[in-house]
């Protein structure tokens, strides 16, 4: 069985607004044209055999669903899953209104004292991956493009205070209880961060700190993390 | 009399399927619309749903989608037709009987959403539906709203609590008509009540 193509007789208007090695990634709407949704696909990948194809597309459509239909179900802030086409490779989820961490960071790092105004928002980072990880999800790519900032009452982050952060793209996420799968998360977004802004370097002690403070095994993986920063060092001077 | 009917062509599903919708309280009749589908009487091929249990228009709407999803996948129709699918996926489980029961039409039911979809291989017009259902329910029609459905047919809590494994804490009228919609999207209790649905289909 092979994915179907997508449909042309669908008219329901959709933007492309990001376009990965793995998905195609959409602005529309879902059920009525007043409800605004995300909808990722993953296109057929013609150099693979067609079966293998549908399965492996199959498999990871379920698999990220999954994930997001779980984590929300914890209350931990990931977008809703609204529809979930597995033989054609699509997920419709909600559609997060806002900008990502790393959009916020650039804004607010550009001007003079702005490190002061994201304190908070560096907290609520914190706080949302300790929450994934005391589920014993781990995301796979934390990076600050998959860190979102809700507008709160249509209004852009500023300030760095009031939106709700979300975490998104669950493409590469998998259940783990291992403390190392964690702590690499950790890394990954400690990379992120410095490579997102020098002054960002620094912030990112706030995210650790709120990450150890919110759940039990936090300061576990953190003491892991001093570990996956060696060997990532060691890796980098071998080049 | 004249009913109102809601006419909706769902999202991302191909044009010229149609879905119409009227939502009707005070019915006096379920007994005999009940035996109609039970005896497999054609004319009377509709989602019959008891409004008790359906929270919202996207919540109906939701199930309505998956059902007409599923009749355009080759071998994915769980049920004999999109109609009784649509009453199926309003399920969190793989139980139809049990999917019947809860949401379905039964004998005692006064509130009723009456769902009807146009497709290419049976299409329908507004027309028809409306003079049928304008013969056939004992009821009063009112508009498929969300307000109409927290208000005039009445939302049963405990149902929907026991239905989607819900706690029923926050669950009434009033918090769920307070809510103000989160940039434009579901209030939290639709959103948890669609990811029962998603669950469903993703094991
Ligand atoms: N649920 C969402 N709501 C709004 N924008 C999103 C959402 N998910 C992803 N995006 C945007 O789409 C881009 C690509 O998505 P992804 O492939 O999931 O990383 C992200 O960097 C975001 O800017």
């Amino acid at each position: 069985m092979t994915a179907p193509p997508p449909d042309p007789s669908d008219a329901t208007p959709k933007t492309l607004i990001s376009q990965g090695a793995e998905a195609l990634v959409y602005r529309t709407t879902f059920l009525v044209p007043t409800l605004p949704a995300l909808l990722k696909h993953r296109p057929r990948k013609t150099y693979r055999h067609p079966t293998l194809d549908a399965r492996l597309t199959k498999h990871r459509v379920l698999s990220e669903a999954r994930l997001l239909v779980r984590a929300r179900g914890l209350g931990i802030p990931v977008p809703a899953v609204y529809f979930v086409d597995e033989a054609n490779g699509s997920i419709f989820m909600e559609w997060i209104d806002g900008s990502s961490v790393r959009q916020v960071l650039d804004a607010i790092l550009a001007s003079p004292g702005g490190e002061g105004k994201v304190d908070a928002m560096m907290v609520r980072v914190g706080e949302a991956v300790g929450r994934l990880h005391k589920a014993d999800i781990v995301h796979g790519d934390l990076t600050t493009s998959n860190l979102m900032v809700r507008k709160v009452g249509g209004v852009e982050e500023q300030e760095g205070g009031a939106g709700e952060v979300v975490l998104i793209d669950f493409g590469l996420g998998q259940v783990s209880t291992q403390e190392e799968d964690k702590a690499v998360d950790l890394y990954v977004l400690e990379r992120a961060f410095s490579s997102t802004h020098p002054k960002a370097e620094k912030l990112f002690e706030d995210v650790l700190s709120a990450y150890g403070r919110s759940w039990k095994g936090g300061k576990t993986v953190l003491r892991r993390l001093q570990d996956v920063r060696m060997r990532g060092r060691k890796r980098s001077m071998l080049g | 009399m004249t009913i109102p009917i809601t006419s909706l062509q769902l999202e991302h599903i191909p044009r010229p399927h149609t879905v119409y919708i009227t939502l009707f309280k005070d019915v006096k009749n379920a007994t005999f619309l009940r035996d109609q589908l039970l005896a497999g009487n054609s004319e009377f091929e509709y989602a019959f749903i008891d409004a008790n249990t359906i929270i919202s228009k996207v919540h109906a709407l939701a199930a309505a989608h998956q059902a007409i999803h599923n009749l355009l996948v080759a071998g994915k129709l769980r049920t004999r037709n999109v109609h009784s699918e649509t009453v199926f996926c309003l399920s969190p489980n793989n139980n139809i009987t049990d999917a019947f029961k809860r949401f379905g039409i039964l004998p005692t039911t006064t509130s009723l959403l009456c769902i009807k979809f146009s497709t290419l291989s049976a299409p329908v017009t507004l027309e028809s539906i409306k003079s049928h259902l304008e013969r056939s329910v004992e009821g009063t029609a009112v508009e498929f709203t969300d307000e109409n459905l927290l208000q005039e047919t009445v939302v049963d809590w405990a149902k929907v609590a026991k239905n989607y494994k819900i706690k029923s804490d926050n669950l009434n009228t009033q918090s769920l008509l307070n809510e103000k919609a989160i940039g434009g999207g579901l209030k939290s209790l639709e959103v948890e009540v669609l990811g029962k649905l998603v669950v469903r289909t993703t094991g």
